[in-house]
């Protein structure tokens, strides 16, 4: 489709993916903050980039539509169109169809033509406003020449925008000047300008601001005297390159007498005194200054050998300390399959690291002391090394949520245009960061919460009305950061959900006895709702998905070791919390040793390990159950859940009780062994044909003796505990 | 790569000189590994052997099918071990000094079993290999590639494939079992 260098599509593609993510987000947010200029600028520029990287590509249907949705921001920006629900309808399918044809791009299809209607619809409201015109440079200047203005066409459509992007920084300039020129701001500014006069090719204006951009960086290391002599100057060149912006808007561009003041100033900043005849006073206007250095070619020789150059103004001068450009090169992109290939390199530094420590302590014994304490010295600084190796590696691949959030308040406004509702959607700690598979792993369970919300959760604006509630439902999407995890909720003020509809549909499906249901807490009864097809078949609660259930979202938070739970007052709203392992490869393990088998539980299920006393274990319904402190705690024995051999069987006095879900279960072990931090590998010992078959086990890891360990899987215990013992052991 | 480790007695065994100078005319070589199961002989393609190993400690995954002994540690990769007694429905046997691990690589899938026994790497020609006999040994005729006859012995080459790669381990054989 297109004959560039895949590389170079790559690179376009996830660029414009990357900006288009941000500008629907700030399309959303200037609906309701309509004609906000920021707002405005960012969207435009976005589309822009999108647009000139497109062109290069020769996409003709992309540029087509990104150049129309242009338009009708440029209007808006100039204040001549507003962007009110229709226009922003456009512009939000706009966006729409820019990424389907990003979609087409990555699958090699071709594009599609943008819907010519669309297309018309946009020029519309870019065309009127186009009538009307920029308003005329307020004070023309009488006389100095003026010329047509020649541009290419690809340029020739963005002039008007440029030009008055041009007045606005040569508004803060003029400002930052008469203010003595300090403000740091000020050489951004300059600095901005110069890169930005370079679009309309015309050299004369390009000296000029480049000159303004050397003074800027230089003035705060000059004296006072040269000050007073180069600001004024400056001065005068904004103020004329601000006529040229007037021009400009008309294609116009004026022969501007800048050339002599520009020698000047260059003069001055290399240290050079001005002549007696040329100084200006440090109030003297564009006029004053234009006349005093019309001679400048002239003196300069009888200038410079009246006095030698004080030393100090010289260097710094002449090189502008350029900060602003080298900036845009603090990140690179990288490959994900490389941060991928580091992070495995990191994992089996871990595990090395444990075995060298192991191997430390076991011949601590055997050598003298000396030794012995050196190895464990070095031990102790590879592990902390590796620790911080692994941490550096972890951050490179995380990621803000932002990323993620970012796209919500579209589906957020698209549901509340579907459903009539009044909806706001509040993002809260979108800078918290996570590892990029969580990242791809949450952006559809987040999509089915936020939907679930939107659609069942809240109520509609009579409804609340009546309740005495605000008719602007609010949905708020908040993440956060806990020591080794994230926390990530999505609560609403709707109606909470309905324990007592949950608890009648779970007794009519068999699933808890009536009279056990009624002693059930809260947080247990909302568990039904992840059970499969429970909350599709009949929609009981009113957090029922679209064909999607609950049970899905849960599986994906599983994946990514996660961990869901749901809390719900009835007419205040629904709260679901999601939390996350901050990093999913590497986890700090507990290891239980289960008649002789060594067994790896991750860290973040496990609560406490008790050691029973006999009379508190009892059975309940032939299930074996123990009563710790205030409640009582279903048992699992691990020598059943892991089927060991009859005559392997060895006693199991210790109880580790494990979490999740909110839900708990003691299970039972030979002994605990410790701490361990684990590196989670894929096992390849399954029956892949007989799913079933598989063991409450998630993985494997090797420990610090070079040994294999499995990898107890919590969630799929608690769920076996509960359906009883296996049958295999039984 | 290098059975030797497993197999002092590899380079004096006649036969194999025998086998080599034969080979060297034969248009279609085959080189094997081969080892013993059961008081059988038999044989695998060297380009599937990874690596052959002596015995370690076997990791056992629960409720995997029976013939699955185990995952082991190789090298940081988790392989899982397979007990080739077991595969071919027989009772598993009793780990000596010369059990081995034998590493394979079948459809991009890494996996051991265990043998009796390994014997020594042989380079025979392709001819001397004949199809499977319907009953020439107590194993399953779909697992042998060919039989062949070299002096008075007969050595089974065996279908890795078929043998692990189709399915996962002993999807089949449960079923056989059930």
């Amino acid at each position: 489709m297109s004959p560039f260098d895949p590389e170079i599509l790559n690179d376009f593609l996830t660029e414009s993916s990357e900006l288009l993510e941000r500008m629907e987000g700030d399309l959303v947010a200037l609906e309701s903050a309509p004609g906000d200029p920021a707002l405005i600028n960012q969207v435009f520029r976005a589309l822009h980039t999108i647009k000139g990287s497109a062109s290069f590509l020769a996409l003709a249907p992309l540029v087509a539509v990104s150049h129309a949705a242009e338009g009708a921001l440029n209007a808006a920006r100039s204040g001549l169109a507003a962007i009110d629900r229709a226009a922003m309808d456009l512009l939000l399918q706009a966006t729409d169809v820019v990424k389907l044809h990003m979609g087409q791009l990555r699958a090699g299809a071709a594009l599609t033509e943008p819907d010519p209607r669309l297309v018309a619809s946009l020029e519309r409201i870019a065309n009127g406003t186009a009538g009307a015109a920029a308003p005329a440079t307020p004070r023309e200047r009488a006389a100095p020449g003026e010329a047509e203005l020649a541009l290419p066409p690809g340029k020739a459509d963005l002039l008007e925008f440029l030009a008055s992007d041009l007045e606005t920084s040569l508004q803060s300039m003029g400002a930052a000047l008469r203010a003595g020129g300090s403000d740091p701001a000020f050489a951004e500014t300059c600095d901005a300008l110069a890169r930005a006069v370079d679009f309309f090719e015309c050299d004369p204006l390009t000296r000029t601001a480049l000159c303004l951009s050397r003074v800027a960086n230089a003035l705060s290391s000059l004296d006072a005297d040269a000050r007073s002599q180069i600001l004024p100057r400056a001065l005068a060149l904004t103020d004329l390159l601000g006529l040229q912006a007037g021009a400009l808007k008309r294609r116009r561009l004026l022969q501007l007498p800048t050339d002599a003041v520009v020698a000047r100033l260059d003069a001055l900043l290399q240290g050079e005194p001005v002549p007696d005849g040329a100084r200006v006073a440090s109030d003297a206007g564009t006029d004053a200054v234009l006349a005093a250095d019309a001679g400048v070619a002239d003196d300069e020789p009888t200038a410079t050998t009246d006095t030698p150059a004080p030393p100090s103004a010289a260097p710094g001068a002449t090189t502008p300390s350029g900060g602003a450009p080298a900036a845009a090169e603090q990140t690179i992109r990288v490959d994900v399959s490389r941060l991928e290939q580091l992070m495995n390199l990191v994992g089996e530094l871990v595990l090395q690291k444990n075995r060298i420590a192991a191997l430390s302590r076991r011949a601590a014994q055997g050598v003298e002391p000396d030794l012995a304490e050196a190895m464990a010295l070095a031990a102790g600084s590879l592990d902390r090394v590796t620790a911080d190796i692994q941490l550096a590696v972890m951050r490179a691949r995380m990621q803000p949520l932002e990323k993620l959030f970012g796209r919500y308040p579209r589906l957020i406004r698209d549901l509340a245009h579907k459903t009539g509702k009044q909806i706001a959607l509040v993002i809260e700690g979108g800078d918290t960061e996570v590892d990029k598979s969580v990242i791809d792993e949450l952006a559809d369970p987040l999509v089915h919460l936020l939907r679930n919300s939107a659609d069942h959760g809240l109520e509609s604006a009579e409804e609340r009305r009546r309740a005495g509630k605000h008719p602007t439902g609010r949905i708020r999407l908040v993440a956060s950061q806990h020591a080794d995890h994230v926390r990530i909720q999505v609560i609403d003020d709707g109606r909470g959900l309905d324990r007592a509809r949950i608890q009648a549909k779970a007794v009519e499906r068999g699933l808890v006895a009536e009279a056990h249901a009624a002693q059930l807490s809260d947080a247990e009864v909302f568990q039904f709702i992840f059970l499969p097809g429970f909350s599709t078949v009949d929609r009981v609660s009113d957090l029922s998905g679209r064909g999607v259930g609950m049970d899905v979202v849960r599986t994906n938070i599983q994946k990514i070791k996660g961990d869901i739970a749901l809390g719900s007052d009835p007419g205040q709203g629904t709260s679901i919390s999601i939390t996350i392992p901050l990093t999913v490869a590497i986890l700090p393990a507990m290891l239980v040793d289960v008649a002789g088998e060594i067994y790896a539980i991750p860290l973040s299920n496990v609560t406490e390990i008790v050691k029973p006393e006999p009379d508190h274990l009892f059975t309940v319904g032939r299930r074996p159950v123990l009563r710790l402190r205030e409640s009582v705690l279903p048992l699992a024995d691990g020598m059943d859940l892991f089927g060991v051999a009859r005559e392997r069987r060895a006693a199991c006095p210790f109880a580790v009780v494990l979490t999740s879900n909110q839900q708990h279960v003691g299970l039972l072990v030979s002994r605990p062994i410790g701490q361990q931090e684990i590196v989670i590998k894929p096992l390849d010992a399954m029956d892949k044909k007989n799913p079933a078959a598989k063991g409450p086990i998630s993985g494997a890891t090797v420990r610090d003796d070079g040994g294999v360990s499995l990898i107890v899987d919590v969630p799929e215990l608690l769920r076996r505990a509960q359906a009883g013992p296996p049958p295999r052991a039984a | 790569m290098e059975p030797s480790a497993g197999t002092p007695q590899s380079a004096t065994r006649p036969s194999e000189r025998d086998a080599e100078s034969r080979a060297g005319t034969g248009a279609d070589q085959l080189q094997l590994v081969t080892f013993d199961v059961a008081d059988e002989e038999f044989a695998v393609d060297i380009l599937a052997v990874r690596e052959i190993n002596r015995m370690m400690t076997l990791t056992r995954v629960p409720q995997s099918p029976p013939e699955v002994e185990g995952v082991i540690n190789l090298r940081g990769k988790i392989i899982p071990v397979l007990d080739l007694r077991r595969r071919f429905g027989m009772p598993a046997g009793e780990r000596t000094e010369r059990s081995r691990i034998i590493v394979v690589e079948v459809n991009g899938r890494v996996l051991g079993f265990i043998v009796d026994g390994v014997h020594e790497v042989l380079r025979i020609s392709g001819d001397i290999v004949e199809p499977a006999p319907a009953m020439v040994c107590s194993i399953d005729s779909e697992f042998i590639e060919g039989v062949g006859k070299l002096n008075d012995r007969l050595i089974i080459l065996l279908n890795l494939g078929k043998l692990f790669g189709a399915d996962t381990p002993g999807a089949d054989s449960r079923l056989a079992a059930a």
